[in-house]
């Protein structure tokens, strides 16, 4: 995926179009060429690798690199949980970690922050949604979540890789759960941003969302965006997420094929 | 699939969660595996699998993976948890716990003796938390949990033995779960993916005296090299039959161990010798006729399914 032609530097009289935000750090994000730092075109995505089955254990699990982030999720469930009167849906819980090792700083604590906290609210209340957990009265469903090393944004892949263990897992699913980020730097929406493109202070833009019913899981914008801007973020956003399905689908249907040897 | 009554290619079709099977929603049924949209204009799979359309109802059955979900007489192994007031919660790898009413187990002292407070006091006697023992499954309750009995002799506490749990959907529903290998070895073949192996039966032990203790005393004797080491060899079999997917019969069972005899017991972990394993079967076609499924990796264990309904 990385390979491109290099991102040449260009000369200071040829960014008169650009946003003064953006020459602040001393390089563009995008090149003449219209290549980013990384090789990428605007709209293409990080490379993207799975594999399933990864812990024999676990009811099913999924290891998965999307562009330099690696992670390993878990599924253990439907089993029955500490008893709760009545309970007539399944009950999902997420424990998110991260390895000490998965950022360029040693990190002394790698669980029970208050990023991971927020990041684990956020993971179950989306597959609560997603998963059918009514045909599991009684029972729960634990996520675990792994971060082998990180690239920018954790939530994105956290929640792709979980759609996959899920799928794995058997547990039925109203559909996948796709997400991703967009950002705008210089007058154009980037998709599928890197830890570099997301340390710009641009507009940024995280979309969860169920491909083929097309529904909006959650939606997350941390910036002020103009309204003309904002609809075209949609746009690429949703795009991506759908660029992004493709590749998962296509993981799955190879899983399976391989299972049943055909 | 746009059109209003179902496609025919779509038996056999491999799909994933949220894939549309058919808009006709009013002439299929809904089967495991799918689930109708909020607007109920289409039916929709909601796991990864294979479609299989019965008449008109429509299910995808999940490839891989899934927690045993039991069947009215089925055999399976399974594991106390706790000891409640009249009954034994027990673990048998299902999605809820299983439980072992007192009611529905034979109590040392013959078939028609009353029970009594005496007994749920004794409870732990008889089985208590940690114990291995094997049973069928009796009632399926609304909410998917699983009743359990050992009224027949056949079931009860396991003693000396090896447990190994394997996909649950390799182990098929028969007629006979228990068997005494010609081998030297007994196996027992629970339907929710729990195998059991142990000493053959010492066929001296009186019948008399496991209707006296109801079955639940097991002596602790020492096991030969040999024997153990069948039974060593097995575990490795089964293990590698889970691994590349066949289906576990005793005669497959047999058939692998068979062909393993040319190896050291330890060296049947070893990847190169699963590999030449797995070859050899190829040749011998274990399943009698399994077409197609077969290849360099094993059988594919959904189409064996297929046919033996």
């Amino acid at each position: 995926m990385d390979t491109s032609s290099p991102t040449q530097k260009k000369k200071p009289n040829e960014l008169t179009s650009t946003l003064t935000t953006d020459y602040i750090s001393g390089f563009d994000l995008i090149s003449i060429e219209g290549y980013r730092q990384d090789g990428r075109k605007p709209d293409e995505l990080r490379h993207f690798r799975v594999s399933f089955n990864v812990v024999s254990d676990a009811d099913g699990s999924c290891y998965m690199e999307h562009g330099n982030c690696k992670l390993l999720a878990t599924i253990y469930g439907p089993y029955e949980g500490e008893s709760r009167s009545n309970q007539e849906q399944a009950v999902i819980t997420c424990d998110f970690s991260m390895t000490s090792y998965c950022v360029s700083e040693r990190r002394l604590r790698t669980f029970g922050d208050m990023k991971s906290q927020k990041l684990q609210m956020a993971i179950q209340r989306v597959f609560q949604q997603a998963v059918n957990t009514e045909t599991y009265p009684k029972s729960q469903i634990d996520i675990h979540l792994k971060i082998l090393q990180s690239d920018g944004n954790d939530y994105c892949p956290c929640v792709n890789a979980t759609t996959l263990a899920f799928i794995n897992a058997g547990i039925p699913m109203k559909d996948f759960v796709c997400s991703s980020t967009v950002g705008y730097i210089q007058n154009k929406c980037i998709i599928d941003l890197n830890q570099q493109e997301e340390q710009q202070k641009s507009p940024q833009l995280t979309l969860t969302l169920m491909p083929q019913r097309n529904d909006i899981v959650a939606l997350t914008c941390e910036s002020r965006v103009h309204h003309d801007i904002y609809n075209d973020m949609l746009d690429a956003a949703t795009s991506a997420n759908l660029q992004l399905f493709h590749l998962m689908k296509q993981a799955v249907i190879n899983q399976l094929k391989t299972a049943l040897h055909v | 699939m746009t059109t209003s009554t179902i496609d025919p290619s779509i038996q056999q079709q491999l799909v994933v969660p949220g894939t549309i099977l058919t808009h006709d929603t009013s002439n299929f049924m809904r089967g495991h595996g799918t689930y109708l949209d909020s607007t109920k204009s289409h039916l929709k799979a909601s796991v990864a699998g294979v479609v299989n359309k019965v008449d008109r109802l429509l299910c995808v059955e999940p490839v891989e993976n899934t927690r045993y979900s039991g069947d009215v007489g089925h055999v399976v192994i399974g594991r106390v948890l706790k000891v409640d007031q009249t009954r034994w919660v027990v673990d048998i790898q299902s999605r809820l716990d299983a439980y072992l009413p007192l009611a529905s187990v034979n109590l040392p002292g013959g078939e028609n003796r009353r029970r009594m407070e005496d007994d749920e006091r004794n409870m732990r006697q008889y089985l208590k938390e940690g114990d291995l023992f094997t049973a069928e499954v009796q009632q399926i309750y609304q909410d998917g949990t699983l009743a359990l009995q050992t009224r027949n002799l056949r079931y009860g506490k396991l003693g000396e033995g090896i447990l190994i749990h394997v996909r649950s959907s390799l182990v098929k529903h028969t007629k006979s779960h228990f068997h005494s290998l010609p081998c030297g070895a007994s196996v027992i073949r629970g339907c929710n993916g729990a195998i059991w192996i142990c000493p053959p039966s010492s066929t001296s032990s009186s019948d008399n005296n496991i209707v006296d203790t109801g079955g639940y005393v097991k002596n602790i004797e020492s096991v030969s090299l040999d024997v153990r080491k069948t039974i060593v060899r097995l575990s490795n079999c089964i293990q590698i039959l889970n691994r590349l997917g066949l289906p576990i019969y005793d005669t497959s069972i047999m058939q692998i161990y068979d062909i393993s005899l040319v190896f050291e017991v330890d060296e049947l972990i070893q990847p190169k010798v699963i590999q030449t394993l797995s070859k050899q079967l190829q040749q011998k076609d274990i399943t009698n006729g399994s077409v197609g499924g077969i290849d360099g990796n094993g059988i594919d264990p959904y189409s064996h399914d297929m046919r033996e309904e």
